[in-house]
């Protein structure tokens, strides 16, 4: 929870919300200007993959003062640009794409910024949202029993059985544990996983084949190498399985990236607007 | 959310295998891999076959590892061994040769060793590594001996009238 403030402009942010209040900017045209900034500002900050809506669901416009409140900001991976699913390593078989996740329309709040007659809420894409807070509660779910889906997915990643996997309902859990505010704890949670994993890696075939090179017969180099080459080869494949295994983690975790960037965008968003205030003649 | 400071979970996942795999305090499988490849580029060097392929991706690998002070593994631990063995490899035979060969077919051989080293550093070390190693051979092979060369040599370059 974070805001800016200046005396024209203010911004909080909700979990995905975000107000803004105009101090003397002229009213309407200027709302649906300054909206139009504030999504393309969005744009701007956040990599081309990703779909940016906003949406206002109040406003009050008077003569001399306007303000109007963005509470749905929903950031998404744009269309026909999903993560990559991965492919079936240990089979021939196709890769197993999964459907784009959907999100619901905040029909409730929609409504209402319609009926106030909203002049700028017609001109903006509405084509994404987020679960509405309501639909969190109905979905609500405790951070251990999402952790414990994501958890056993990540061992399956690391023994190479990722093809049973379900690319879009281990999303949906790292999407639910994120809106939860515990993006933290799972990005910790995963990073302790993955150093569990690695240690064992590292105590065993790497460990064994290093054993084996000491211990190989001969003193020279040249006596040694075969047993060498098998080492550098261990570590190669413990190397390329590792870099795979954190793709596919990386791609699960997705949302938490997003709201990593997200975060950051806001934060850029928010010193833009302040800055953007100061000279409203320009707008 | 306070998750702005921190890396991206890939990030993450890479200094993971740094920090639990090469650089384990336990297992230090970094030196003897490093060993191993610094005796594999040793017998490259007396002419016994390699497998380049095996070397390359694991220089590749340490140096997509970044270290702490933002370097790579290759940068800080690899590369300054890799450039004081060779220079000791260098050093060791420029004298066996020197006592042995004529001028002639010495700076046949140091004509070889550049390009050999140069073929090296295209095929499997990291391109920043070529002009350091060019230096050493340039170092060892060549400025150490100019003197002891161009004595040997005087007999064969400049006809005595």
């Amino acid at each position: 929870m974070w805001g800016v403030e200046s005396d024209k402009v203010r911004i909080t942010t909700f979990c995905y919300g975000l107000e803004i209040q105009l101090g003397r900017d002229p009213v309407a045209v200027l709302i649906e200007n300054r909206l139009q900034t504030t999504c393309a500002c969005f744009r701007r900050h956040l990599p081309s993959t990703v779909e940016v809506g906003v949406a206002i669901c109040r406003s009050n416009c008077d003569s001399d003062s306007a303000s109007f409140v963005v509470l749905s900001f929903a950031v998404s991976p744009g269309r026909g640009q999903a993560p990559t699913p991965w492919t079936k390593r240990n089979s021939g078989q196709q890769a197993v794409r999964s459907p784009p996740i959907k999100y619901e329309r905040n029909s409730e709040k929609e409504t209402k910024g319609a009926k106030e007659g909203n002049p700028a809420l017609s001109s903006l894409s509405l084509s994404e949202w987020p679960l509405t807070q309501t639909q969190r509660i109905l979905n609500d779910s405790s951070f251990d029993d999402s952790w414990a889906v994501l958890s056993t997915a990540f061992t399956q990643i690391h023994n190479k059985n990722a093809s049973e996997l379900s690319f879009e309902v281990l999303y949906r859990n790292a999407y639910t544990v994120v809106l939860h505010k515990d993006g933290e704890k799972l990005y910790n949670a995963a990073k302790q996983v993955v150093a569990a994993h690695l240690k064992t890696v590292a105590a065993g075939e790497i460990y064994t084949a290093y054993q084996e090179l000491v211990n190989a017969p001969g003193t020279r180099d040249y006596d040694k190498q075969d047993a060498g080459v098998r080492c550098l080869k261990v570590v190669r494949d413990a190397w390329e399985d590792h870099t795979l295994c954190m793709r596919m983690i990386r791609d699960v975790l997705m949302y938490l990236v997003l709201s990593h960037q997200c975060t950051r965008a806001l934060l850029m968003l928010g010193s833009h607007l302040r800055d953007a205030s100061q000279c409203p003649a320009h707008i | 959310m306070t998750q702005a400071n921190v890396p991206p979970i890939y990030d993450t996942g890479l200094n993971l295998f740094r920090t639990e795999v090469v650089e384990n305090p336990d297992l230090r499988i970094g030196q003897h891999l490093i060993s191993t490849i610094l005796s594999h580029i040793t017998l490259e060097r007396q002419s016994f076959p390699v497998d380049r392929t095996a070397i390359k991706t694991n220089l590749e690998m340490l140096q997509q590892l970044s270290t702490d002070n933002k370097d790579t593994v290759y940068g800080q631990s690899f590369e300054p061994l890799f450039i004081g063995e060779s220079s000791k490899f260098y050093e060791r035979e420029s004298n066996e040769m020197l006592v042995n060969c004529d001028a002639a077919t010495y700076l046949r051989h140091v004509e070889k060793r550049l390009q050999e080293e140069y073929e090296r550093s295209q095929h499997y070390l990291i391109p920043s590594s070529e002009p350091k190693i060019r230096r050493i051979v340039e170092k060892e092979l060549i400025e150490s001996h100019m003197k002891t060369v161009a004595d040997v040599a005087q007999p064969y370059s400049i006809p005595n009238y």
